[in-house]
């Protein structure tokens, strides 16, 4: 009688058959959650009704499953039973992946250091060694291994001047404030944290840390410890699910360590002297220490090239240091001097397989290829980060062709990451064969778009004319004159001769348009800034020729002026003083202004003695603060002084002004000279002199500054090469502040000029407070002379692990916790 | 008698498909832009094809049943040459479809009308539309056809009692959830396959839709001979 109750086989099967996709779709999608949250996703607990329900969301999602099998077998009329089982497991799905909130006790929650922290980290707590990244450990299992320590422990070394960076080194406590917050807290931390940038470092302590912390971590990598940065905080993911609460702590994935800067330059600086097998152990040791290395390293020998072009264009050594990494390049990627298509071929099935794997830098890479809108990330990153794949490439030559166009076709369903590194190949070839492949692939994912538009088929000009007409990468409802600015931005760093002419032509036909309304035209105007002075900084075009083409533009004024004067400083170089605030608007400011730099300029001529404050004041109705589109990225020099005085509060040093004084402190003529002479003079313009020469930055430092927080959020690398013009020497010499003199006495050690000894020993003789503080700045300055004398020595004590990274850095002073906060142990 | 079978069937279904192949046509030659693995409309459309081949051909409204079943062929000859007018309908579509790119019609059209960039490097990489093509009217055409043929099944000896109209509730409930569920994948696919996973995503399609869709086209047959061998067929 039970049989006849089942319904037949056929029928099941054919039931199974067209539930198959759900079955199918619901196990990849589990898989995923499950991968994606990992264990602390199974070990939630649930709260319905103040009621714990252990393994509830195990239950739910295997709950159709299960329902599906044993109907299935059992055959039976149940099917509104199991429809709504179905639908119900589903709803319940959502609920809980949507809407519930996961509730983990602290004590359940997860340490993760697993997001980009260098794999292979040594990670201690309390001076117990946990393990190497990537690492997970529960806050019990913490417990239990590690004891508490009741008062946080002496730092060897605290820099003040972190902005906005954990500089705590080596121990870094896992529950400061700042670290992990749950919701509400942290919503009152990021509204402090905007008070916080200029705050004294006293104040800095009190907002971050507090004795109550239990735990401290250390890291260290390859023997060199490492601090993390946290600029990042992981947890603004929950601003967007408010009443979601912290299933795990994720520690910030950026982290450096401190011996980088010195340790890159010891290798640059070692560069020359070698032979080619001490070459070899070179290219050995860089790729041992290159997850960390990478950044400083590639930016020391990028310096060291442009130090040695600046002084004889024709130096050999500038060759030297530019394809110092090309022989490792060949070492990691086992390519010989000449490489093989065999070679080339194992080489480029490596990165597609590589990339597969969640290679961050490929992905990286595929961000640079794929983006359209981020300049830093578009035009910088592959030269810094992957100067190795660069090399590689260069190496492959003409012999990658063939391997490569094998690659395009057999490949073509793999891993879409595994096409990154592919295409950057045929962008550095742009070869017209790749073209087909390119645009296949293009239409397949839109992703290849720079590749495929800068390849020099002929082909690609009817393309271009299609996609720059095209609808769908915008959103449906935008209105004609809204378009027009998202697509000359979508399309700006196209680099095409070919489709060159076609670009413009739209651009005209845009600023032709007259439906335009007042906030689209602005938007134009600022997408045409953009893309104007993109081919600006392009050797291959002609400015002559650009800036006629911008004058018959119906821009805006404004605009019209800046792409003018920019054509102008780039064309002729630096001439005059408004030059100079040109230079430092590049990268601070877009002036906006109704006053013409030439007005300043005459100003500044016919008022010799006045100093820019004076200018601002004279001409403090002028400035209109406008924070409008033109506002990008950058700020206002000119603004922020106007802000300031129309809220008629005293100006304060803020970093927009020191990189202004930074820019003019950049070319040593007699001009310059005299202008920081005259700012030095005035109250504000000698703070922000002096905290220019305590920076130290350089226009590159500036530059590179800003790719490293896109990338690896380590601000601090400290310039070892550069010195300050002779002139700023002086101004050392006529200071008479003691806070200045130990503000500016670790710049000092850092310069290679004898003068600085000079300087550095009589301040340390004076009988004055403080007096270790610049002994042991002196003894840095020397040890920082003897390792520029001996790095050939101090190389092969490295290559043969006699000292460690960490051993090159200048002694430290340490810092100990005392009455709640963190003092150095001399004081 | 399988020419009265198939004029029968057409004339049900033709009113009803025909307008969508020549939308699907018009679309497919029209669309400016390349076809990729999935596309929202030709999705739709074929979805839109296979229900209504289904629906229209199986449904047997009024007395047409009692008169279907009472000629001399057997009801296995009348659900085989059905079932087959429905995948050959879907089948010549799609041929169409290739000829229409392959021969290079489409390439004409966009290039001669809207002197279209793409062509002809993409002229023979758009075939692969025709996976969403298949995938949605095949699962639309079975998960149809499975509905149609289980509102008449005769049930196991102990059900005999269920009332027909709570069997035909749950029916409609099924087609509606069946529909909504296949309708929600689709979005879901196509909104992780705009978030640029193109690639990464094609073998989930396949294993998501081509291996049902594969086993559906197995299973049919034997299924339908069955459902018909067994139904209740009203006087």
């Amino acid at each position: 009688m039970k049989r006849t109750n089942r319904l037949p086989f056929i029928f099941r099967s054919m039931l199974l058959s067209i539930f198959l996709p759900i079955f199918i779709a619901l196990g990849i999608l589990i898989y995923t959650i499950t991968i994606r949250f990992g264990n602390s996703f199974w070990d939630a607990q649930s709260l319905i009704g103040g009621v714990p329900i252990p393994w509830f969301d195990v239950f739910l999602i295997t709950f159709p499953y299960l329902l599906g099998i044993w109907l299935f077998w059992k055959g039976q009329w149940r099917l509104p039973v199991f429809v709504a089982g179905m639908l119900y497991s589903s709803l319940c799905l959502l609920v809980v992946f949507d809407f519930l909130p996961q509730y983990t006790p602290p004590e359940k929650r997860t340490i993760r250091f697993d997001s980009d922290i260098h794999r292979g980290v040594n990670i201690y707590c309390n001076g117990v060694y946990l393990g190497q990244s990537p690492l997970k450990i529960r806050v019990n299992e913490l417990m239990a291994k590690v004891p508490e320590w009741t008062s946080p422990p002496e730092q060897p070394c605290y820099n003040e001047d972190a902005w906005f960076t954990y500089t705590w080194y080596p121990w870094d406590d896992f529950r400061s404030k700042a670290r992990f917050l749950e919701a509400k807290e942290l919503i009152d931390f990021v509204q402090q944290s905007g008070s916080r940038l200029s705050s004294s470092a006293q104040q800095k302590q009190s907002t971050l840390y507090d004795a109550s912390c239990r735990y401290w971590w250390r890291f260290e990598y390859n023997e060199s410890q490492k601090i993390l940065v946290s600029k990042n905080f992981q947890s603004l993911y929950y601003f967007s699910r408010p009443f979601e609460q912290i299933p795990e702590y994720s520690f910030p994935p950026f982290s450096y360590s401190p011996s980088v800067a010195i340790h890159a330059w010891l290798l640059v600086d070692v560069l020359d002297k070698l032979t080619a097998a001490e070459k070899n152990e070179w290219d050995k040791h860089v790729l041992k220490y290159w997850s960390s290395l990478r950044l400083a390293l590639t930016r020391t020998l990028k310096i060291k090239a442009e130090q040695y072009r600046s002084k004889n264009p024709e130096d050999p050594r500038i060759k030297l240091f530019e394809t110092a990494l090309d022989s490792t390049a060949r070492l990691k990627y086992g390519l010989s001097d000449l490489p093989t298509e065999e070679e080339c071929r194992r080489l480029l099935t490596n990165w597609v397989n590589d990339s597969a794997d969640k290679n961050r830098p490929f992905q990286i890479v595929g961000r640079y290829l794929n983006s359209t809108d981020d300049d830093h990330q578009g035009a910088s990153v592959p030269a810094q980060e992957y100067l190795l794949v660069d090399s590689a490439v260069k190496s492959m030559g003409e012999t990658v062709r063939k391997p490569l166009t094998e690659q395009w076709r057999t490949d073509y369903y793999r891993f879409e990451n595994g096409w990154a590194p592919l295409l950057y190949v045929s962008r550095k070839d742009r070869d017209k064969e790749y073209f087909g492949d390119l645009v296949r692939y293009f239409a397949t994912t839109y992703n290849g778009r720079l590749e495929l538009l800068e390849n020099q088929n002929e082909r690609v000009i009817p393309l271009f004319k299609t996609l720059l007409y095209r609808k769908d990468i915008l959103p449906i409802d935008m209105s004609r004159v809204d378009r027009y600015h998202q697509i000359v931005s979508f399309y700006r760093r196209v680099n095409n001769p070919l489709l060159e002419q076609i670009y413009r032509d739209y651009i005209v036909d845009a600023l032709s348009d007259p439906k335009h309304s007042e906030s689209s035209r602005d938007k134009l105007n600022h997408s045409v800034l953009q893309a104007v002075s993109d081919r600006i900084d392009r050797k291959e075009i002609d400015k002559n020729e650009l800036a006629v083409w911008v004058r018959s533009l119906p821009l805006k004024q404004m605009v019209k002026d800046i792409l003018l004067r920019k054509i102008h400083l780039t064309r002729d170089g630096v001439k005059s003083f408004a030059d100079l605030i040109e230079l430092a608007s590049h990268f601070t400011v877009l002036v906006d202004t109704n006053i013409t730099v030439a007005e300043v300029n005459r100003w500044f001529e016919e008022n010799p003695k006045k100093t820019l404050h004076h200018f601002y004041q004279e001409f403090r109705e002028e400035f209109r603060y406008q924070r409008n589109s033109y506002a990008n990225n950058d700020d206002i020099v000119i603004n922020s002084y106007s802000i300031s005085l129309k809220n008629q509060s005293s100006v304060d040093i803020d970093e927009i002004s020191v990189y202004f004084v930074t820019a003019l402190m950049q070319t040593e003529t007699p001009e310059t000279q005299k202008t920081i002479k005259q700012l030095y003079k005035d109250e504000i313009g000698r703070k922000a002199v002096l905290s220019a020469i305590k920076r130290k930055f350089s226009l590159q430092t500036i530059i590179q500054d800003n790719i490293i927080r896109h990338i690896d959020y380590s601000t601090d690398y400290p310039d070892y090469s550069t010195d300050y013009p002779d002139f700023i020497y002086d101004i050392f010499e006529t200071l008479y502040e003691q806070e200045e003199k130990k503000d500016l006495a670790s710049s000092l050690a850092l310069c290679s000029s004898p003068r600085a000894e000079q300087i550095l020993e009589k301040w340390s003789q004076e009988n004055q407070t403080g007096k270790q503080h610049f002994i042991s700045n002196l003894e840095n300055w020397r040890k920082q002379k003897k390792l520029q004398e001996q790095t050939k020595k101090l190389f092969h004590e490295l290559v043969e692990e006699k000292i460690t990274p960490d051993d090159l850095l200048p002694p430290q002073t340490p810092w100990v916790w005392k009455e709640n906060k963190y003092v150095p142990v001399s004081q | 008698m399988n020419t009265i079978i198939v004029k029968l069937a057409f004339r049900e279904s033709g009113m009803y498909i025909v307008p969508v192949i020549l939308m699907l046509l018009g679309y497919v030659l029209f669309r400016q832009d390349p076809l990729r693995y999935f596309d929202i409309v030709v999705t739709l459309l074929a979805m839109l094809l296979g229900f209504f081949l289904s629906w229209r051909s199986f449904a047997d409204y009024g007395n047409v049943r009692a008169f279907l079943f009472s000629r001399s062929y057997s009801p296995s000859r009348l659900f085989l040459v059905r079932w087959l007018f429905g995948l050959t309908a879907i089948t010549v579509t799609g041929l169409v479809l290739v000829a229409m790119m392959v021969f290079g019609i489409r390439q004409s059209v966009q290039q001669g009308l809207f002197a279209n960039g793409w062509f002809p490097m993409i002229r023979f990489e758009e075939l692969r539309v025709l996976m969403s093509y298949s995938f949605a009217s095949l699962l639309t055409y079975h998960t149809t056809l499975y509905f149609m043929l289980t509102n008449r099944f005769r049930p196991p000896v102990r059900l005999h009692g269920v009332s027909l109209w709570l069997r035909r509730l749950v029916t409609v409930f099924l087609i509606f959830y069946g529909v909504a569920i296949i309708v929600a994948l689709v979005f879901l696919l196509a909104s992780a396959f705009n978030k640029g996973y193109p690639l990464l995503g094609i073998p989930y399609l396949y294993l998501i839709f081509g291996i049902p869709a594969l086993l559906q086209i197995i299973i049919a047959p034997w299924f339908g001979i069955y459902c018909y061998n067994n139904q209740e067929i009203e006087s």
